[in-house]
This record gives C-alpha cells, structure tokens and sequence, in this order.
C-alpha cells in the first residue's frame, strides 16, 4: 500500500494537542483555568515580535494574554476570555530543530503559559524547572 | 481510525534523502543516466559561506543548491575527482512545507528536478521561464 502523503502539521491539528495537553493538568489547577481560550495562530504579530525583543519571528512558541489570577480581584468582571496563543510555525521549527514530539512540545508550551496565568514569571518558571 | 494522523515526529534527514531518492526515481531515465554520478547530500541549514554567496536574508531561504559543473560547461578531457552534489536543506524544506501545507515529496520532487535543471545548465530564470510557459 503506498504511504500517505506527508502533510504538515495544521492549526486545528495543534489545537487538538493543545486540547490533550491541557487535560493532563490535574483537574484541581485546571478548575481554575476555565474562561481560558487557546488561539493558534502561524507567527506572533509585529507588535508582539517588538514587546518580546524577537530576534526572528520564530523566537516565540506562545504567549498568554490576560489579567493573571494573582492580579485578579473578585470584582473584576471578566467580559473577555484569558487567550494562550500558540505559534504554529516556530513551533513547528523548533520540533524540527529538537527531533521532540510535538504533542511534547505543545503540552511544555500550555502548561507554562497557563503557568502564566497562575501569575508566574518567566524566571520563577525557570527557577522551578531547574530545581525540579 | 478514518485518518492517518500527522507524525507527531519531524522528518529527519534520513526520511529526506529518502524522498529525495523517490522523487529522483520519477525522472526519465533517458534524462536520469546523465546525473548518474550526483550525489545527494542533507543539511540542516545551508552554510554561512553558501548564505553569504546567496545573499539570503534568512537561513530558511534556500531550499536546495546545486554545486559542480554542469554538463554544457564541462569539457570531454575533464577529470572528474569529485561528485556533483545536490543539497537540499530540511529545516527550510520542513518550513516551506508548513508554510504551503503541500506533501512533503512534492516539495521535495520540485526542489531535486530544479537543482537537476542546474545540472543540464539550466539557469534559474530559465527555469522559471520554462515553468511560466507550462503552467
């Protein structure tokens, strides 16, 4: 039987990672994610490339937008959605670059992002992955 | 399942110079017993040396390269101590095939015949002519 072609990865087939990911987070954090959206998009926007200092437009696998629960107060109302956007195409870059899986990948990314929407830092992350 | 899902790994280099061996095989052997001495090498990245000489902005610019004598300028008392390669370079393959969504072996097919174009003598505006004119 011939072998299928070999097509890319999608958006929706990353979203569909970004799905499974997420449920591998135990249901007593991810209660405490509910309202947030994934956004898959192919690269970060000019104005996101400039916030970040990127050297290139694949510099950057995702990013959480939204106001952190430990900034959050009961009285904020929430009328728009927490969004963690994923970066197709650096990430498909950087799972050619290190040979990982990319579901791996994909689930590395969530859960620091949605890290970021606990309220840790990029440096208290990297702190707790060294110690861990 | 009702669909292959798509590889949770990259291609490697090997699954490259395995396409690039198929999409080789599709040309006519009448063309094909003339490039019978190329040899085809996988690279991540082409070279700084190869960026500069291409003046790429972006490493992933430059698909695949051609790099020897080709037939029209070689002479018939030439020795010929090396190979003629054909590169092709996967993280800017595996890039350009994200970006277009086409089968890897397509991708892969095009890139060979074109470096293959070179190797008959074919320049690249002649290729893009010749392709301007069949498409």
């Amino acid at each position: 039987m011939p072998e299928p072609p070999l097509l890319p990865p999608t958006a929706a087939e990353i979203e569909r990672l970004a799905g499974e990911a997420f449920l591998t987070i135990p249901q007593a954090l991810r209660r405490h994610v509910a309202n947030v959206v994934f956004r898959i998009e192919e690269f970060p926007d000019a104005a996101i490339q400039r916030k970040f200092n990127a050297k290139s437009p694949f510099s950057l696998l995702g990013l959480y937008r939204g106001i952190p629960l430990s900034r959050d107060s009961v009285n904020i109302v929430r009328s728009i959605h927490d969004m963690i956007f994923l970066y197709r195409r650096p990430l498909l870059a950087y799972w050619c670059m290190t040979g990982l899986p990319l579901f791996d990948i994909v689930r590395h990314v969530v859960i620091h992002e949605v890290g970021h929407h606990f309220g840790f830092s990029d440096e208290d992350m990297e702190r707790i992955e060294a110690e861990a | 399942m009702p669909q292959t899902a798509p590889p949770l790994l990259p291609p490697s280099r090997e699954e490259i110079e395995r396409l690039a061996g198929e999409a080789f095989l599709t040309i006519p052997q009448v063309l094909r017993r003339h490039v019978a001495n190329v040899v085809f090498c996988v690279e991540d990245f082409p070279d700084t040396e190869v960026e500069q000489e291409m003046e790429l902005e972006s490493p992933f610019d430059l698909l695949g390269l051609y790099r020897g004598i080709s037939l029209p300028r070689r002479g018939v008392n030439m020795t010929r101590r090396s190979n003629d390669m054909i590169y092709l370079y996967r993280r800017p393959l595996i890039d350009y095939w994200a970006e277009t969504g086409e089968p890897l072996g397509d991708i892969i097919r095009h890139v060979v015949i074109h470096e293959i174009g070179h190797h008959f003598g074919f320049s690249d505006e002649d290729m893009e002519r010749i392709e301007g004119e069949t498409g």
